[in-house]
């Protein structure tokens, strides 16, 4: 297990990492940081852990993560965005954590609608940002990351939808170095994050993103249905062309139809 | 509207599950609410009159409310509105199988989170800005909001 001094040895930034918890195991580092921004935490403080009991993704789901091989944490936010700005923070954070990897790895990584990254067409990292809002803006906002780093089996269930960056590249990654780059990439790209400026961040997202012009199938609570993958909406939103005309998606599961 | 139609409706509510309903056709608004418990919200008093006692027995009141071009002045209880501050999709739970939030009925203290609203996997826990009752949820679960939808009526304590 890593010591907070060994995870800060060497880290190269202004915000975020400006202050650093480390569990052995916690319930979700999510949870943890929402409970720490809660209480008054500052503007980039992280919460690392080895294994989450509790980890999530959206809507309820685990995020299942072999204790010790891969990195978990989340970091708070306080970018005192105007409230309609708050969700490019997730393409923040995706573009953030894709330059990191990409750095170590060499080869290109893939962006998926909204926030996944994937290697191969393989999901290697999930990120779950939690924002809480009052009526006028928002307070603050969490963003968890999990990447697989070093775990090299994963459940059959799972078995073609999912990597890590050691089965791509057959190599263990130290796990250190792979967290201080997505700090230091979430660092700095944080300094147009604070100006309300997403015009590079969703050039290079778009750049990345792999699902322009295919097939997807869109399922949410309520709905399912299939289009085609046309860009983002102005505000995010992943418009689609169905053969009712075009729709745009804010939240649900969408996947590159088969 | 007449009576008998009234009355199905109430016999309606009163048979299922569910604890109000509002009907409005050709300008003309029903509401037929059941009773939580002993306090009962209806009907509004009158500014300077004490609140009318509940009315005893069947635990269903209707409402019939007129047009409002037709309407005496009369002095309207206004909620707190509780508004979507993103367009997203509406949760009141924090997982699927976890319980809401809140309910109608509850009383809440200004910070308590009242929803999620979901946008680009960005969960937005919607804290009240205010103390009081929830008198209303006006989205259903799941349900996609749009930017400024009033999504809870809340009266202030």
């Amino acid at each position: 297990m890593y010591s907070k001094e060994e995870l800060l040895r060497g880290l190269n930034t202004r915000v975020i990492g400006s202050k650093l918890f480390v569990f052995e195991s916690i319930d979700s580092t999510n949870i943890c940081a929402k409970t720490l921004a809660e209480a008054g935490i500052e503007d980039g403080a992280v919460v690392f852990a080895e294994n989450q009991t509790e980890g999530r993704g959206r809507n309820g789901r685990s995020w299942l993560s072999e204790p010790g091989n891969n990195l978990l944490f989340s970091v708070v936010l306080r970018p005192e965005l105007p409230k309609e700005k708050t969700v490019f923070l997730t393409f923040y954070s995706a573009v953030a954590v894709a330059h990191a990897v990409e750095s170590l790895i060499g080869t290109s990584v893939e962006c998926k609608w909204p926030n996944d990254l994937l290697l191969n067409s393989k999901k290697f990292c999930g990120i779950l940002l939690e924002s809480s809002f009052q009526q006028s803006s928002p307070v603050y906002s969490v963003v968890g990351i999990g990447i697989n780093v070093n775990q090299r089996t994963f459940d059959m269930e799972m078995g073609n939808r999912v990597t890590s960056l050691s089965l791509e590249h057959e190599r263990d990654f130290d796990r250190k170095h792979v967290f201080q780059r997505v700090l230091e990439h979430l660092d700095r790209l944080y300094g147009e994050v604070r100006a309300g400026d997403f015009k590079n961040i969703m050039k290079t997202w778009n750049a990345k993103c792999t699902m322009f012009g295919k097939p997807v199938t869109v399922s949410s609570a309520h709905d399912r249905f299939s289009g085609k993958a046309l860009g983002l909406s102005s505000d995010g939103g992943l418009m689609i062309e169905t053969s009712g005309g075009t729709s745009i998606v804010y939240a649900g599961d969408v996947s590159i139809s088969q | 509207m007449d009576l008998s139609y009234i009355k199905k409706i109430i016999r309606l509510v009163e048979n299922s599950d569910v604890d109000e309903i509002e009907i409005e056709e050709e300008g003309k608004k029903i509401r037929v609410a059941k009773h939580r418990n002993s306090m009962v919200n209806y009907p509004i008093p009158m500014p300077g009159q004490y609140p009318l006692p509940p009315t005893p027995s069947s635990g269903l009141i209707p409402q019939l409310e007129a047009p409002a071009s037709e309407a005496k002045p009369k002095p309207e209880v206004h909620y707190h509105e509780i508004r979507s501050p993103i367009v997203g999709t509406f949760y009141r739970a924090p997982a699927p199988d976890a319980e809401s939030y809140v309910e109608v009925g509850q009383t809440i203290k200004s910070g308590d989170v009242l929803c999620i609203v979901e946008a680009m996997k960005l969960m937005n826990e919607i804290e009240s800005d205010v103390d009081g009752k929830v008198v209303k949820i006006l989205v259903e679960n799941g349900k996609p909001v749009e930017y400024n939808q009033v999504l809870f009526h809340v009266e202030k304590s």
